[in-house]
Order: structure tokens, then sequence, then C-alpha cells
């Protein structure tokens, strides 16, 4: 990378996460003066608000601009989802981990104007208010979280129109639609109308926010004594005076472009797993190939764009979380998850120039964020897969790898049309989605083994003593692993169904007080339908509900059926006593139920036929209930660092898991139980019909010798290859031995530049909470022999 | 079929042939070359491994062996396997109450098919890689009937097959074998006969002889003219 790139990249690692109030002053403003205006239009009005008055910020040498918070890692707040209260604020100061700079002026006006103004008004204090007892019971429990607490539903990204079309022409659309409203015979016409007003509003407002950067960049060219800096400077005001107003006309404008779509979606409301630009190489190659042609762009000139636009999204830290939230979701990383390659719309290979680009930015940036990803469809060439092979051999963790062709089949089966289908692909950590037509909402995660365990207390959840669940009888009584297995899937459903209703009254609360219309101006077909995003107004809505610890709780069901009901070497009386003890005492029992039992992981179809029918059981809990968007429910297996928070909140499992201690991850096997190979692994968790769900994760470990040399990446192609064919989503790989974490946790100072995968996302393993480093060590690490 | 002693069965094995493999370790062995990795593997029928990082000192092992050669272990530490081994029978006794896995059988009886049951779940691995089975050792050619089997089952199936010899065995058997092999893994210990002798020691069975390989290369030019593809290293 060039000293232009070395210095900003430099800049913004070195910079320290900030909270700065600059978005919760102005909106408290705003509010505070707010006229008597329909609610979207108050939203697009406070967006107005917030793009005509935050300060503009442009670094010396940047080149794509704009910043979400005054400068570099300043991360604002949003009150109006959730106030900080002051001893938040002293938390995220002096947390260990995650930490945000608050200063003392921060706190000040937090305490004088933010919390006055929001408490008890924000979205989190009515959420709370709104949930019933069992819901807050089973929260409180770690049964499962909740997405929306804290942060707005999001979880879509942007398709290809952006690229083709200007704001000024989704201005057009919109007062055409507005010109359409029928208010004689469609009895929401005023809704829409005033929808789409909002929508108006915000489109005007990020044309603002760019001429605002063009106003600077001008001044401040004027201003420079370089003069191939005040020619930068020129050229960047030109840029932001063209777009987003117009469709871009150049690299340099789509990705700029991009920037401040991004940018308006990410202040306008806090939503989850930040937006993202998807399908990146496909939507820059027809600028990139007309540059190269024309003679107006260089290789070297579009990789250094795209590594600056890349240090801009390491530059927005995902802002503050607390409570369980930050428990669930313990990263600075925001999961804006780029990806590479995969199909056209038609179907073709789409691997192209950009590509091989982007994974030499990925290589050279070695930034947490963006995180990216490649979609290896059958169709892309082994140099493409080989390519990504060898920045994954480097150990940190990125690029995840999706199966291209199979996301295809999940979103087709889910009634996409096979062109939409193409176009989407994976975000966050590994949730499937149609780019620029889909709402796909994460609203929690659920603790599978908690439901065991609190079907095996008959209700009772016995860190408590607490009734939590449903009478689904006295284990003792049991006969067979079926009475339990039926016990269990009843317990599973009373869960959910309070889980659903919870995310029913949500969205609502959502589409009716927190519209976002200027994320409904981008994605498909809000406009047309004149109806927001968080009301249904994406072509396709559906809502997710997370399963975690499937792999704990495939062992502790085969170590119940195996050890209690086939061979009877205890009975479940006894394993009941030993788990209430925490095993003390019990060493040679958990030594068996850890040693002794067929486990996922290793190709074994006893523990893998288990767990098919638990996957089952979760499949038909949750898929295909209606959902309030006029989508439907249905699941993903991902955990984020969900496992660590639901492990420390469930007692001892009859996997021989200690109490506190973590699940296991996605669909990864137990932390140490896969004792076979990657290809055990591999055939264990193709037995899933991934086809079901819209995401699961699949973590390994590999030593670095395995993929040494050239035969080390063919073998890791074959082996990626070999899950594919056998229908699975997703793999990722760390590859770093046990030692060198080991070393890390010892002196941290050491290994600051550290980074492992985590779940769906890589991290500095010195940022990582204790418990959550031991359970990385603690996956088995596959070596060579 | 015929059945066999299996020392392990290794999947993803990488380093042993062509693509993604399994290696069937077959135990036995006529050699005992002081560098060999797997010294369990030299002898020919099952042997209690003892890992003593997994032991809890529970002693129940002490209490099921008929021999009475074992005394608790907490505390044996890594020296343990040696001790009082000598008169153990590989029964299997211990290996099969111990929880915590601490003692395992190194080798295990089992018939062709159900070896290469467990070979052919690894099919779409082999398919998409090019790759298949190895034979190992120990030295393979210790059991013939049962790598014929093996070797027959795999062919069946339409799955590359390895032999990883040392060559030391009768020419005839070699032969015999290479007909099923799609490929030899020829392990040339030692182009020094003498050299070899002395860094070789000892032989496990003493009615044969060190190999020689002025025979070895000659069965190997045999072979090769046969067709069989051979890999020496
Ligand atoms: S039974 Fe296993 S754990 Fe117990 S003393 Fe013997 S080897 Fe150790
Ligand atoms: S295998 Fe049998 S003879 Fe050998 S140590 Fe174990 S119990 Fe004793």
């Amino acid at each position: 990378m060039n000293q232009r790139v070395a210095k900003l990249r430099q800049q913004s690692l070195d910079t320290v996460p900030r909270i700065t109030t600059e978005r919760a002053e102005l909106i408290t403003d705003f509010y505070r003066s707010a006229g008597a205006h329909s609610v979207p239009v108050l939203r697009a009005m406070a967006f107005q608000h917030l793009m005509e008055k935050k300060a503009i910020y442009i670094g010396p040498g940047e080149l794509i601009v704009g910043e979400r918070g005054p400068e570099p890692k300043a991360s604002p707040t949003y009150p109006e989802l959730c106030c900080h209260s002051l001893q938040d604020l002293d938390i995220l100061d002096s947390r260990e981990k995650i930490s945000f700079a608050v200063d003392h002026e921060a706190k000040r006006v937090y305490r004088e104007q933010i919390i006055p103004f929001w408490q008890g008004r924000s979205m989190r204090d009515i959420i709370f208010s709104q949930m019933d007892d069992r819901w807050q019971a089973a929260y409180q429990a770690g049964v499962f979280t909740e997405f929306m607490e804290q942060r707005a539903p999001g979880h879509t990204v942007l398709g290809d129109k952006i690229y083709r079309l200007g704001m000024l022409d989704f201005i057009a659309d919109i007062d055409a639609a507005l010109a359409g409203l029928n208010y004689l015979d469609d009895p929401i016409a005023y809704d829409k109308r005033e929808e789409l007003r909002a929508m108006r509003i915000c489109a005007r407002a990020i044309i603002t926010f760019a001429e605002r950067h063009a106003d600077l960049a001008r001044a401040m060219a004027q201003a420079e004594p370089d003069p191939e800096r005040k020619g930068e400077l020129e050229r960047i005001s030109a840029v932001c005076l063209r777009v987003p107003a117009h469709a871009p006309s150049t690299f340099w404008e789509a990705l700029q472009y991009y920037w401040f779509v991004h940018l308006g979606v990410i202040t306008e409301l806090n939503t989850w797993d930040a937006f993202n630009p998807g399908r990146l190489d496909q939507h820059l190659y027809p600028f990139y190939r007309r540059g190269i042609e024309v003679g107006s762009l260089t290789r070297e000139q579009a990789r250094e764009l795209l590594q600056c636009f890349w240090i801009k999204f390491n530059n927005q830290p995902a802002p503050p979380k607390v409570g369980v939230t930050a428990e669930e979701s313990g990263t600075y990383t925001d999961f804006a998850n780029i990806n590479s390659g995969g199909l056209r719309p038609d179907g073709a290979d789409g691997v192209n120039e950009v590509t091989y680009l982007v994974l030499d930015v990925i290589d050279e940036m070695r930034l947490l964020q963006p995180s990216s990803n490649i979609q290896l469809s059958k169709k892309n060439p082994d140099r493409f897969l080989k390519r990504a092979l060898r920045i994954v051999r480097q150990g940190w963790g990125q690029p995840s790898i999706f199966n291209a062709d199979i996301i295809v089949q999940e979103l087709v089966r889910q009634g996409k049309t096979v062109a939409d289908a193409r176009c989407g692909g994976a975000s966050g950590c590994v949730e499937v989605g149609a780019f620029g037509k889909e709402s796909y909402i994460l609203t929690g995660y659920l603790n599978l083994v908690k439901i065991l365990e609190i079907t095996l207390h008959n209700g009772i959840d016995p860190c408590t003593g607490e009734r939590l669940g449903i009478e689904t009888g006295d284990p003792r009584s049991f006969s067979s692993f079926e009475d339990l297995l039926v016990a269990f899937k009843k317990q599973l459903q009373y869960f959910v169904d309070i889980k659903v209703q919870g995310n029913n009254i949500i969205e609502r609360l959502y589409a009716t007080r927190m519209p976002a219309p200027f994320l409904s101006l981008l994605i498909d077909d809000c406009i047309a339908r004149g109806i927001d995003y968080n009301a249904g107004g994406a072509r396709y809505d559906s809502t997710y509900i997370q399963g975690v610890g499937l792999g704990s709780l495939t062992d502790c069901m085969s170590a119940i059926r195996h050890h209690v009901f086939d061979q009877s070497n205890l009975t479940m009386e006894q394993l009941l006593a030993v788990l209430g003890q925490d095993f003390s005492g019990s060493e040679k029992v958990r030594q068996l139920l850890l040693n002794k039992t067929h486990r996922y992981g290793n190709d074994d179809d006893y523990a893998d036929g288990i767990m098919q029918q638990l996957f089952d059981a979760y499949y038909d809990a949750v898929n295909g209930r209606p959902n309030t968007r006029g989508g439907v429910y249905r699941i993903n297996l991902l955990p984020t660092t969900c496992h660590v928070y639901f492990g420390a909140v469930t007692g001892a499992t009859p996997d021989g898991r200690k109490a506190g201690q973590p699940l296991s991850e996605g669909i990864s096997p137990v932390q140490g139980a896969d004792r076979r190979s990657p290809t055990a692994v591999i055939s264990s968790a193709a037995k899933m019909d991934h086809l079901r769900t819209g995401g699961t994760l699949l973590n390994q470990k590999f030593t670095p010798q395995v993929l040494e040399g050239e035969d080390g990446i063919d073998k890791l192609a074959h082996l990626v290859r070999s899950y594919f064919k056998l229908d699975g989503h997703h793999i990722q790989f760390n590859v770093v031995s046990a030692a060198t974490l080991r070393a890390a946790q010892a002196e941290p100072e050491k290994y600051r530049d550290l980074i492992v995968r985590v779940a769906g996302y890589s991290d500095y393993f010195c940022d990582l909470g204790r418990a959550l480093q031991d359970e990385i060590i603690g996956r088995t690490e596959h070596r060579t022999f | 079929m015929s059945g066999g002693t299996v020392f392990d069965i290794m999947k993803y094995s990488v380093h042993d042939g062509p693509g993604i493999r399994t290696t069937v370790f077959l135990k036995g062995c006529p050699l005992s070359c002081h560098w060999c990795h797997n010294p369990e593997s030299q002898l020919p029928g099952p042997r209690v491994m003892f890992y003593p990082e997994r032991c809890i000192g529970c002693g129940v092992c002490a209490g099921v062996c008929p021999n009475g050669v074992l005394l608790p272990l907490a505390g044996a530490g890594e020296n343990h396997p040696a001790a009082g081994l000598d008169k153990c029978t590989g029964c299997g006794r211990c290996a099969a109450v111990c929880h915590a896995g601490a003692r395992e059988m190194a080798g295990r009886e089992m018939t062709a098919a159900e070896v290469v049951r467990e070979i052919e779940r690894d099919v779409v691995f082999y398919d998409q890689s090019g790759g298949g089975v190895t034979f190992s050792g120990g030295e393979p050619l210790m059991q013939p009937d049962f790598l014929m089997a093996l070797l027959a089952g795999c062919r069946d199936r339409e799955i590359h097959t390895a032999v990883d010899t040392c060559g030391f065995a009768p020419r005839d058997q070699l032969l015999e074998i290479s007909k099923l092999t799609d490929l030899f893994l020829y392990d040339l210990k030692m182009m020094n006969d003498r050299r070899h002798r002395q860094l070789g020691q000892t032989y496990t069975l003493p009615d044969l002889r060190p190999p020689d390989n002025e025979k070895i290369k000659t069965i190997a030019d045999r072979l090769y003219s046969t067709g069989v593809r051979l890999l020496t290293y």
C-alpha cells in the first residue's frame, strides 16, 4: 500500500473509539421543537436536521470522505433507541474490553440534556415496558436475547440501484408515486403519502449532506498550498456535487455515492448488522472497465480508492452496546460484510477483475472492518478460491467462504425469484438475503441448551428455582428417549411462542414509532408500495430467530439416550443429581459423559441422527409462522458471542460440560468433541438440511502446518468444495495454534495485532473476554500427520 | 471377507499420496526402525495405549486387569506405558472401563467389510480431490489376505488405493497385490544395506532377513513394468 493509505490505515488503527454526543444533542434539539407532523415525516425531518447540522470532516490525504461522527472513531449515540444512563457511560468508559472513552463534557451533556429528555421515552424503555412477565422472566434467565432492545431493525444489504440512479431519480419516482395515490379507494393512501413525503425529505437531505462536503473540500482546496492535494480536494468537491444527486459515472463516484448512502443509513438509525454494498465487485466492474478503457483510471488508482473506502468502514466502530446486547455481541465490529465472486444475475460466473482487486485489498488492509467473504459457486474458477485461501492461510480469519449455489437455493425455497436470489448473498455473519429487496430482521438468539435444562427440571430453571417453562413431565418418569424428545419439543415451542409474541409487538412498535424513510428509499419496493422498510415495504420480509448451541444440545441428548436409556449406565435420577452438584465428586461420571458418548462432529450417525431430529424440532417450531410485515419467521444458526453468555447462564449439562462454560458455537461441534478429522466434522455438519435455514456457521481450526505449501492450499480448496457439494452453507477457518493463543493470553502486549475468527466475524484476540478466548483455544485443532 | 488388525484409521491425510486420503494403518511390521513415528503399530496384535494427560487417577483400570499388571496410574506420568505392560495380553478390559479415554486400544480386530465401510464415508472428499485410501503400517503386507480383501473392496467401489510399503515381503505377494493397487508408495528406507542393518537394529520376526535393497529395486522394476504407478521416497 502507498504512503497515503498506510497513514490513513494507521490513523484508523491508532485512534481510540470515543463517544460523541453530537448526534444525541442534534436529535434532542430537533424533538424539543418538533412540529405537529406525522411520525414518518418527523423522522425524516430529524434526519434532515442531522444531515444539515452535523460536523463535516475531510481528513488529510483522504479521497473518500464522510464520517458518522465529527471525526474517525467518534461513535454517536441514539438516545431515541437507547438512552444510556450515567452509569452506562461509566461502564463504557472503564470496561476492560470494547470500551469507549467518555469525557467529562459528554457526561455533562447527558446529565443535563439527553437523559432528562429521553428517559422513559426511548424505544428500549418502551419495549421493556410492553413485554409481559413470561417474556421478562425468560429474557432475564437467558433463554433468549432481543436484538431490537437497543438497536433498530436493519439487516439488509444494498443492491445495484444506486449505481444506476441518483437521488434525483428517486425523487422523481416518489413524485410519481405521490401523484398516483388514490385517496378514494386506497384506505391507507394517507399513510403512504406521509411515508413518501418522508422519503423525499431524506433524499434531499443526503444531497445536502454531500454538498456540504463539496463546499468544505472546495474551501480546503483554495487554502491548500500543495498543488497535488489541491487537485485532489477539487476532485473530491466535484465528486460530491455529482453524487448522490446523480447516478455515478466513474469508479470514484460509485464508491463515494455508496459511502454517503452508508453514512445515511447508519446515522438515521442504529441498525443491526450495518448495511453494506454487498456484491461490490460486480457493482464496480462496469465503472472499472470503462475507466480502464478510456484511460481515466489505472488499476493502481482503483486499488487506492478501494483501500481508502475500506478504511472508512474501519473508522466506524459499532455503536456502544450495554447489558445483554453487549454480552451477545461484544465487539467493535459492525458486521458490514462485503461479498465477492458468486453468480451474476443471469447465472454466469460472477468473478471479474475487480474481484481479484478486492481480494488484494482485503489481504493488504488486514482490517477488522469491513468484514469480507467470498461467494463460491461451482462455476467460479479454482484460482479465485485459492487466492482467497492464501489470505485465509495467514490466519486472521478473513475472508469467510459461502456456498453461492446453495444460497440461491435457500432464497428460492423462501420464494424469491431466481434472479433476485442470484443478486443476493450473505451478510452480517452468515445470514442470507435478497440484496436490495429484502428486510431480513434478526431478532435474537435462542438458548437451545437452556431449554433442555428447563425440560430436565419439568419447567423449572434450576439456576434460580423459578418456574420459567411449562410442566412437561418429571424426566425421572420417562421410559424412553422419545419421551424426552417430546417434552423438549413442547418446552421449545412454548419459549418460541413467547419470543414470537414479543417480536410481533416490537415489530409494530418500530413500524409505528421508528420508521426508517431513508433506508426505505434504497430498498425495493418501498417507494412503489409507499410503505416503510420497518412496516413491510420491502419486496421480501423475513424474521429470524437464531438458534445457539445445537452441537451442545445434540451431545446432551446423545449422552442421555446412550447412558440413561440404551446402556443404563446411570439413571436419570443419578444424572440429575450429578448435574445439580456441577459434577463435584463425580469426575468419573463426567469423564464417562465426555468421552464415552457419541458426539456430533465425528461423522457418527448415532449423534448426527439426533442432531437432525433436533434441527427438525427447531425448524418446525419457528419456520413459516407469519410476522407482522407480510412475511414469515425462519431459522438460522449462528451465535456472534452469545454462546459464551448463554453458557454463563446455563448449569452443568449431560454432555459433561460444567456450569457456566460456553456452549458450542454456530453449527460447529462442541469445542474438543470432534476428535476424528476435518472431513468428519464436515460430514456431520452436512447431515443438516442447510437449505431450510437462512444461514449456518461452521468454524474449523487448523494449525498453520496443515496449510503449508501449494499442496496445503490445494487440499483445503478440495475440502471446501467437498463441503459445498454436500450443500454446506458456510465455512471459515482459524489458522493459528493453541500455543500461540496461550502465549497471547500470557503476554497480550506482544500480541496486540493478533486477529482470530470468533464466530461470523474476526476480532483482535486481546479484545475478547477471557471466557471467549478460552473457548477458541478449546476448539479442536486439526493437525497434519 | 477376511479380518485383520487395524492400528488406526486417519481421515484427511494429506501427505500419503494424491488428494485427500484416508490412511489405514495396519498393524505389524517386520522392521523396527529407530525413526518410526508409531512404534505401537509394529507389534502384530492389539496393544493398549496410555495418554497420561487424560488420566484422572481413578484406578478403575487396575481393578479389571486379569494379569494384575497395572498399578493405579495417578501421577504415573509420561513414562507409564512401559511399566508393567510387558505382561499385557492386549485384552482391552482396562480400555473398556476407562471413562477418561486415557487407556485406548491401539489396534482393533476389524473385518474387511467394516474397514471398507469406514473408508467409504469420505468418498465425496476423494472424488473431489482425486484422493482415496492409503494402506500403511506397520507394514501392510504383514497381513496379505486382509490387505487383498481391502483392496478388492475398494476397487469394487471405484476408490483409488495406494499401498505404502517397505517392500519387505515375498515377491509373489507383492505382484499379486499390485494387481489390485493403483499406486505403490515404495518406502526405500535406506539404500545402503549395512547402514540399514545398523539403524534397523532388531527385527520382530527372526525368520525374515533384513531387506535386501537390490531385491527391492528388482521388484520395483518388475512392478513398474506391470503398469503400476510407483512413488519412492
Ligand atoms: S481408568 Fe483411566 S482414568 Fe482411571 S486410573 Fe486408569 S487410566 Fe487413569
Ligand atoms: S489390555 Fe488387558 S492385560 Fe493389558 S493392561 Fe489392559 S486389562 Fe491388563
